[in-house]
């Protein structure tokens, strides 16, 4: 287990080291001069030839990203121009809300996807199953950034029950309980535009992963053994469905994380998702590259984490 | 039936407790939540050349000059009033005293000089803070001299007439130096100025969050903003938050000073205000303005009106809200006071709505056609006058841009309304009279010409409808003009290396400070690309560079506007660009806030504006009814 562990988290390198590569290649690819951006359009060549040179661009990019990388083994991912900050500064202040927001997605995701799936597969081609099913599909075909935009009309301004977008009331400063509550309301639409997406997905395997257990023989001697109905469905079904989906929402947590980057921008959430956009428009490859490196990284602990998560749940992946 | 009234009692219950309820999902009488586009990249003027600090920093700092409200003329700030020499290359300011830094030190001559060598001289201690993009608006400046603590000397390598204007804009903003020295590079993350409001704090990707400062000097009246519009502030109950006798006044500030102060002490302060016939203080013009409380309350309760009842806001907010559609829905909501650049479908929508007021304000911009006065059929200038006659500024701005922009005629914006020249009027659209100009030129049977577009851009408006709408007015006179367009900045980096001798027109955008900035750099024949200038049609008319040249050494603004009036209309007649329009920004408020006004230079001070309504003057009405 231990050396398991130590294999899959050695992995994480040289999959950073590709991810890095790409980002570093693409984004010299993309036309955009950060020096232009940061002098306005009228600077002169004479400036924009000397910022060049400040700020090593006048190098080829292989070399560019040996630099870089250098400084990365030393802790240093750099500064970013469009910020005018440490670019590791700006991307863990940013971590946490996008942790906070792709975490509560998931969880209602997968809460409504289970319950769905279970409840859909228990009335098996009865109506409630067609219902559910209607409703699974259309979550896992409505866009997330469409979806925010309507909940946004509905429950912000037709309504005005919820804050439009940002985390945080702005104006107040408030004691620490009042702002677990603001967080909590500011959380609720994008979380719940992130979610209904992952629930879907969650929901649509959850049924027929719960179809094929509810059919199989453990349930039917439980069954027949005179085991209680509720019983049969918590301990025998939910378990065993639950451990086969624990990678499907492994794979969903990185939508969900890809999905952030613009539930983000639409609700202002102050996320890591919504500082790449702004850096990639700003051509800031530094934080682009500080950004896409953190988000990878989350993406492969997730699946790491869920890949343990299986072996804990379902004894026959342990010996592979 | 029974569990559906249950679960919409408990999301109902839910929501109530989330909101804490009362209505806190609208910004409270005292703060005014601005809608910015993008993040701040820094708060120090001097490092940063996007309007969308500059409209923070404004609020926060002070420069020598500025310029006076409304208009780009530089009038007194910092510097109550300045000296020119008769050789126009000595300015010496006299400073205003007792001003000090948010931080609490003292603003001086050796404040002013530290600003200006920080960025100007490479050996200076805090150069390294930089860069500083826009330190060539000071490269004329030779030295700068500290006469007396309250006397500031620059002397300039040559007169420079537009160096007043360059010091009104932002990068001429006077840092505290105390902050430079204490926060080196992160300066910009913590800016101290001289201004009405001082900075409290910057929640990355939240919000940039200033308040009054209680120690601000105050401007003299006639530089105040919106000064005379607002005339009636006094009159109609405008309160400062804060309000309260002079006695109590001192006090606050002595609080404020140890940094006790909340808006809970400012509540009991305006209790105690409130409990007698006492004068209250208020701020009009920048001065304070004494009006009795009680007759105030009387007014009032004659009109038992809401609306009459406005608050000088006492708290900024400015929200980096980087998507549109999210930008309007705030306003919709209530979230928000004011937005900035919403798109103009949505301004028409605004507009047409009740509860919102929609602001205006044509910027020192011009959006040009280049064409190439060196090479090919437009070195004729009856091709280019045929050009100009094709099209119609009046209606590219209203169909294509969609009144996002106003027609333009010369080279000198009419925002500088006082160096516009009045007379010279956009060339109307004569198609008739084109056609024979082409067939004098000896193309009557019509012509191929070649014009980059770019795809986007800084102050493009927008470049491509633009340039399929001209390429049709040209098709219409028989000239067949065929559209590449380019990415912005690979658009730049050609056309500002000049145009070749088979590219005949190229639309370009500027944005100025000064009258004397575009020509200079754009239309002088030693220009060039080659020599570092932005001529890239190779205009040369000696006479055009002699009032250029006579223009910027001039130091009396009269004999300037004359001579920008001549310039006008030699460029007019030599037609080397093909004028069209300039950009007008618009502002979407909510009706409620008043004392607002975007600036020409699309900037926003904010120390008049006020809020009314019952809700706005909550904390005014409160102290008045609990102290009788």
């Amino acid at each position: 287990m231990g050396a398991y562990l130590v294999k899959r988290l050695l992995m994480l390198i040289p999959v950073l080291l590709g991810v890095s590569l790409v980002v570093f290649g693409v984004m010299s690819l993309v036309p955009g001069d950060p020096a232009l951006a940061i002098l306005g359009p009228y600077a002169t060549p004479e400036r924009l030839a000397e910022l060049r040179t400040e700020l090593g661009l006048d190098h080829s990019w292989p070399v560019r990203y040996g630099i870089w990388l250098g400084g990365v083994l030393d802790g240093d991912l750099g500064r970013s121009v469009s910020l005018e900050r440490p670019v590791l500064e700006a991307v863990l202040e940013r971590l946490g809300p996008t942790v906070l927001l792709a975490s509560t997605a998931l969880l209602l995701g997968t809460l409504l996807g289970l319950v769905a799936g279970m409840v859909a597969a228990l009335r098996h081609n009865q109506l409630t199953d067609r219902l559910v099913t209607f409703g699974v599909l259309l979550g896992i075909s409505i866009p997330s950034f469409w979806l925010g935009l309507v909940l946004i009309l509905v429950f912000a301004v037709w309504l005005g029950w919820l804050p439009v977008s940002g985390m945080t009331q702005v104006w107040s400063d408030a004691s620490s309980l009042w702002s677990v509550a603001d967080v909590a309301r500011h959380l609720l639409l994008p979380s719940l535009s992130l979610a209904l997406v992952a629930g879907g997905v969650i929901g649509r395997l959850t049924r027929g992963a719960a179809i094929d257990v509810l059919a199989s023989a453990p349930v039917r001697m439980a069954r027949a053994r005179g085991v209680p109905e509720r019983r049969v469905l918590l301990v025998h079904g939910l378990k065993s469905v639950s451990a086969r989906m624990v990678p499907v929402i492994g794979l969903q947590a990185g939508f969900v994380i890809g999905g952030a980057v613009y539930i983000e921008t639409i609700f202002q959430w102050p996320g890591l998702g919504r500082l790449l956009v702004e850096a990639i428009a700003a051509r800031d490859l530094l934080l682009v590259q500080g950004g896409v490196l953190v988000l990878a990284a989350a993406y492969v602990l997730v699946n790491l984490a869920a890949d343990l998560t299986q072996h804990a749940l379902d004894r026959r992946t342990r010996a592979a | 039936m029974d569990r559906a009234e249950r679960l919409r009692i408990i999301i109902a219950a839910i929501i109530l407790m989330l909101n804490g309820g009362c209505d806190p999902l609208r910004p409270p009488g005292e703060t005014l939540v601005i809608a910015q586009v993008a993040e701040p990249r820094s708060l120090d003027p001097q490092v940063t050349t996007a309007l969308n600090d500059f409209r923070i920093l404004v609020n926060v700092f002070e420069g020598l000059v500025r310029y006076r409200p409304g208009t780009l003329e530089p009038a007194p700030a910092l510097a109550e009033s300045w000296e020119v020499s008769d050789d126009g290359r000595v300015y010496t300011f006299q400073l205003k005293d007792g001003v000090r830094f948010h931080d609490g030190s003292r603003f001086d001559a050796e404040a002013v000089r530290f600003n200006f060598q920080r960025m100007l001289d490479p050996e200076h201690a805090y150069h390294e803070t930089g860069p500083f993009p826009l330190a060539f608006f000071f490269e004329a400046v030779e030295s700068i001299e500290v006469v007396d603590p309250l006397t500031v000397r620059f002397r300039l390598d040559q007169p420079f007439a537009p160096f007043l204007s360059n010091l009104a804009y932002p990068a001429g903003l006077i840092v505290s130096p105390a902050a430079v020295e204490r926060w080196g590079e992160e300066v910009g993350r913590h800016p101290s100025g001289t201004g009405p409001f001082r900075f409290v704090d910057w929640r990355p990707g939240e919000r940039v969050r200033l308040e009054r400062f209680a120690g601000y000097h105050g401007l003299s009246g006639q530089e105040s903003g919106g000064a005379r519009e607002d005339a009636s502030i006094g009159e109609q109950a405008i309160q400062l938050p804060g309000q309260r006798t002079n006695r109590q006044a001192q006090r606050h500030v002595g609080q404020l000073a140890k940094g006790q102060t909340d808006w809970q002490t400012r509540r009991q302060l305006q209790q105690q205000a409130g409990s007698a016939t006492v004068t209250q203080v208020g701020i009009q013009d920048g001065e304070p303005v004494e009006a009795r409380i009680g007759e105030a309350r009387e007014r009032r309760v004659a009109e038992r009106s809401c609306a009459k009842n406005r608050t000088l806001v006492y708290r900024l907010i400015f929200r980096p809200i980087t998507d549109p559609m999210t930008r309007v829905a705030e306003l919709l909501a209530g979230g928000v006071d004011v937005a900035l650049e919403l798109s103009p479908d949505n301004v028409a929508a605004f507009r047409e709505r009740d509860g919102f007021q929609v602001l205006e304000a044509t910027g020192p911009h011009l959006w040009f056609l280049i064409l190439n006065t060196r090479d090919g059929p437009l070195s004729d200038v009856r091709v280019r006058r045929a050009v100009n006659l094709a099209i119609d500024p009046q209606v590219l701005t209203e169909d294509v841009l969609r009144q996002t922009a106003v027609p333009a005629a010369g080279p000198v914006p009419a925002a500088f309304d006082w160096a516009n020249n009045p007379e010279v009027r956009p060339y109307r659209q004569d198609r008739q009279a084109a056609r024979e100009l082409l067939a004098e030129a000896g193309h009557g049977d019509g012509l191929r010409l070649r014009f980059l577009v770019p795809r986007g851009g800084s102050g493009m408006l927008a470049p491509l409808a633009m340039a399929t709408a001209i390429q049709g007015d040209l098709a219409r006179i028989g000239i067949n003009a065929e559209i590449q367009s380019f990415e912005w900045n690979a658009y730049l980096a050609r056309v500002n290396d000049g145009l070749d001798d088979d590219t005949d027109i190229a639309e370009m955008a500027w944005m100025t400070n000064d009258p004397d900035t575009l020509p200079y750099l754009a239309l002088r024949c030693d220009a060039s690309p080659e020599q570092g200038g932005f001529n890239s049609g190779y205009y040369c008319n000696p006479k055009v560079d002699a009032l250029i040249e006579q223009a910027r050494r001039a130091t009396d603004r009269e004999q300037r506007a004359r001579l920008y009036h001549q310039l006008e209309r030699a460029v007019h007649e030599d037609a080397p660009w093909a004028v069209v329009a300039s950009w007008r920004q618009s502002l979407v408020a909510q009706d409620a806030i008043s004392g607002l006004r975007l600036e020409p230079s699309f900037f926003l001070r904010l120390e008049q504006a006020a809020k009314s309504g019952c809700g706005a003057a909550g904390g005014f009405d409160e102290a008045a009814s609990n102290g009788h």
